[in-house]
């Protein structure tokens, strides 16, 4: 039921795919098909996919769309801009770069940005060395479907000693096509010394009740930092809830690079999100945060994995989230500390809030340490919200409700404080409190 | 079944069919009376550590079943035990004299198909220790069981099963030893713990099989399945172990903890020096309402040492208010050993709190500057800075075994800093 068939729609739609020319990425494509129809997709006997189960996903058909953009405006998506004078945005829909609804306003001598499937045709030697070469198709079917089929998605490069202020906004939409399978692909380029702020943002159009249509986003994204360079990922996956979301991140850290990474995930049907950092050179930091916010039925699983493979490199982890009704959260956090990583600092925390007796958390912190010189510490903690603090707050005159809310926001915000851009941060905010309801708290309690 | 290889530990194939799965001392007409008799060599070492035993445990209040290959060889203390209505005996006795409460009992909390090394276990078993304890019976003195693998190419596959009737209280303690040999062993016991409402047991293990020699040659692999289970309202069950021998280690005692208010605890110190491997951890399944566990695991790897703690704490729908505190800390002595930590949270009640914490860290240089200043040399400072990482479990035993525990760990400490 599950691998073949979709292998052999594989075949039939690679014709439609960029590049059919280009040796080294049909030679990509051909070896993730492969390891694809050897390998399957995951199971719940995979150590890694043990609370997910992924079967009735595969018991659906999805085929890649190849109907171009509809006749979108910018006033249609314009609640999803993370401001209205947005400097630089790239819009992709159904998988499709959409380039009546981007803006390119960015001064052009800071940073390359361009549609992947276009870099595939015109400039194809410019992708060779890092295409694929970061993300493993091997790691599981996902990856593997994802790497067959590589078509668009992100092509950014910023150049040498130059920072960017504003963010840069990738937007994928997806509208309500039943059996819709995008696979973005992402591939961040990051020069000596370079900084910038990129903000993944995945999102559906007309939320309304659609029955029965089920779409899959299959997203892979790799990451180059080189010395010194600096990013700030924040990714943002507001998808309707009969989209399932399974995405990748590989990124690889050179000497003194800093990676921050936020995911925020609020929508979605099954979730699955994964980030795989590598610190291969001395003085690499990365921070990796989360914020997770499930209702009714929601599945999210959020795997980290981090590399210490260098001496002297720095890991924080915070992810956080608030479940309620019956949704299902897995967190698991993995630090790896290779041989001769000494003085390797990794710090994780895990904190959920459990609003309804139907939700189920699944935490797994990982350390495996193999070098003596190192501090490494996780925390993680489930529960409810504290009696004290809510009576804490009553007895200032709070009712029950209010005083809820005022913890759970508190709660969430710790991690979004961590956001640099105070434009971007309220903008995120804003969407984070419209989802937990809580956007009218200010002005009720305040008074 | 197969042989389960998710645990992160190494080691060569094992040969089921070269195993000796029995083995009894020589003369069987005349089993030695006392237990200086039959250990001489155990006693040596054990001389060398100040512990009593033997005659000595008669002084200190100990009754002891000792477990020689396959076979139970002495329990002493037996008759004062039975005023009190307890039964203590080898667990082959047992069978002949108590078979309903064996019937009864045995297999309910591990069953055979539980895992491959408790089935293999279930399928071989000869001999072990069976204890009960009546209603409302505080056990007056420590139980304690000695299990040895004397023979060459034995393993050793023997079964516990504890019954704490209603309101009773046991304290139960384990000692391991075995003599060097350079092939690989293999020790699979099962372990059952039983207490009923308002029953306590605190099970404390101080294992020291022979972990291999400098080159990791030989040594016992040792597989255990050990599991209680808080079958009625307000009871206890509490776990201490100190794992300092074995080449391998790979046990995770754990507590089913099904009556309303029942407690489970599990206190662990494991130190593997040299090229010991040790995958330990516990798992605390809460089911009744108002359930409380407490982990707290101490891990010390030195030389090219493997230690990994994997532990499960599970909240049903139905454990309202459970409360899990678990600690996990490792310590790194030399730059070529590992600790690992692998912990599972399953929560699905939300008036249940979980918390979690571990870290893995080295001996500060600034502590050992400071007991070097004050005239202790490294060796020394670095013992007792471990000797402090341990104490709150080392705490938790009876206070005759800390004291051993203590110098136990100082032993394999020896030589392991460079």
């Amino acid at each position: 039921m599950s691998t073949i068939p979709l292998t052999e729609r594989m075949h039939k739609t690679s014709t439609a795919l960029p590049g059919q020319d280009v040796a080294w990425l049909q030679q990509v494509r051909e070896t993730a098909l492969l390891t694809l129809s050897e390998k399957g997709f995951p199971h719940k006997k995979h150590e890694d996919w043990k609370y997910t189960d992924i079967q009735p996903l595969l018991e659906q058909e999805f085929a890649l769309s190849d109907s171009a953009c509809i006749g979108l405006l910018d006033e249609d998506i314009e609640h999803l801009f993370l401001s209205l004078d947005e400097d630089c945005r790239i819009v992709f829909v159904n998988g499709r770069f959409a380039p009546q609804l981007s803006a390119f306003n960015h001064d052009k001598s800071q940073f390359e940005i361009i549609n992947l499937a276009k870099v595939i045709d015109t400039r194809p030697d410019l992708l060779q060395p890092y295409l694929a070469r970061y993300a493993n198709p091997a790691e599981h079917g996902f990856n593997a479907l994802n790497t067959a089929s590589i078509n668009d998605g992100l092509y950014l490069h910023v150049f040498k000693n130059v920072q960017v202020r504003e963010p840069i906004h990738v937007l994928y939409l997806t509208t309500a096509v039943d059996g819709l399978l995008v696979c973005p692909r992402n591939l961040i380029l990051l020069d000596n010394h370079a900084q910038a702020t990129v903000v993944e943002h995945y999102a559906s159009l007309s939320q309304t009740n659609m029955g029965h249509v089920s779409m899959l986003v299959d997203a892979v994204s790799e990451t180059m930092l080189a010395l010194g360079a600096k990013l700030e990922h924040i990714k943002i996956q507001q998808e309707s809830k009969h989209t399932s979301h399974i995405a990748s991140h590989t990124v690889l850290q050179q000497r003194d690079s800093h990676f921050t990474s936020l995911i925020i995930s609020t929508g979605g049907k099954l979730v699955r999100s994964d980030i795989h950092t590598r610190l291969v050179e001395q003085g690499a930091e990365c921070e990796l945060n989360g914020l997770y916010i499930a209702d009714e039925s929601q599945h999210m699983d959020f795997h980290t994995f981090i590399e210490h493979a260098a001496p002297a490199c720095t890991s924080r982890q915070d992810y956080r989230g608030v479940l309620d009704n019956r949704s299902r959260v897995v967190f698991n956090g993995r630090v790896y500390v290779h041989k001769d990583a000494q003085q390797s600092n990794a710090g994780q925390s895990n904190n959920t809030l459990l609003l309804s007796d139907k939700t189920e958390m699944d935490s797994k912190p990982q350390l495996e340490i193999y070098a003596d010189d190192v501090k490494c510490s996780h925390g993680a903690t489930v529960g409810q919200l504290d009696e004290d603090m809510l009576f804490y707050l009553r007895s200032r005159g709070l009712d029950p409700q209010t005083a809820r809310r005022f913890l759970i926001k508190g709660f969430v915000g710790q991690v979004l404080q961590q956001m640099q851009n105070s434009l971007l941060r309220k903008r995120i905010e804003q969407w984070v409190n419209q989802r937990l309801h809580l956007d009218d708290i200010q002005q009720e309690a305040l008074q | 079944m197969e042989e389960p290889h998710w645990a992160s530990i190494h080691h060569e194939e094992i040969d089921y069919q070269s195993i000796s799965y029995y083995s009894a001392p020589k003369s069987s007409s005349g089993a030695p009376k006392s237990l200086d008799e039959i250990e001489p060599e155990l006693l040596n070492t054990y001389k060398k550590l100040g512990i009593p035993l033997g005659e000595q445990k008669r002084l200190a209040g100990v009754a002891v079943d000792a477990v020689f290959d396959s076979i139970s060889v002495a329990t002493t203390f037996q008759s004062e035990l039975a005023e009190l209505g307890i039964i203590f005996c080898s667990f082959s006795e047992a069978v002949k004299n108590h078979p309903d409460l064996i019937e009864q009992y045995l297999g309910t909390v591990v069953p055979y198909r539980d895992n491959f090394f408790a089935t293999l276990n279930s399928a071989v078993f000869t001999d072990g220790s069976f204890c009960y304890i009546p209603k409302g019976v505080h056990c007056p003195m420590e139980l304690s069981t000695y299990f040895r693998i004397n023979q060459a190419n034995t393993g050793q596959f023997e079964r516990t099963l504890i019954i704490a009737d209603e309101g009773s209280y046991v304290s139960y303690l384990e000692g391991c030893t075995a003599p060097m040999r350079d092939e690989n062993q293999l020790h699979a016991a099962v372990v059952e713990l039983i207490a009923l409402k308002d029953a306590t047991i605190k099970y404390a293990t101080v294992q020291n099989w022979y972990p291999g020699d400098k080159n990791g040659k030989g040594g016992i692999y040792n597989f255990v399945t050990k599991r209680g289970d808080c079958r009625g309202d307000n009871s206890h069950i509490s776990w201490t172990q100190v794992e300092t021998g074995s080449a391998i280690t790979w046990k995770y005692p754990s507590c089913l903890l099904r009556g309303d208010n029942s407690i489970g605890e599990f206190y662990s110190v494991a130190m593997t020096a040299n090229y010991q491997q040790a995958d330990t951890g516990t798992k605390m399944i809460h089911i009744g309402k108002n359930t409380r566990s407490t982990i707290l695991s101490k891990g010390i790897s030195s030389g090219f040492g493997q230690n990994a703690y994997r532990g499960l704490v599970r909240i049903s729908p139905n454990a309202d208010r459970a409360r899990n505190h678990t600690q996990c800390d490792s310590l790194l002595l030399g730059d070529r050993c590992a600790a690992h930590t692998f912990p599972y949270m399953e929560v699905r009640n939300h008036s249940a709190r979980v918390e979690h914490e571990a870290t893995t860290s080295r001996i500060g240089e600034d502590q050992l500057f400071y007991c070097k200043q004050r005239g202790i040399d490294e060796e020394e400072a670095i013992a007792m800075i471990v000797n402090g990482f341990c104490k709150q479990v080392l705490n938790e035993l009876p206070m005759e075994f800390a004291v051993e525990a203590q110098k136990l760990l100082n032993i394999s400490l020896e030589g392991a800093i460079g």
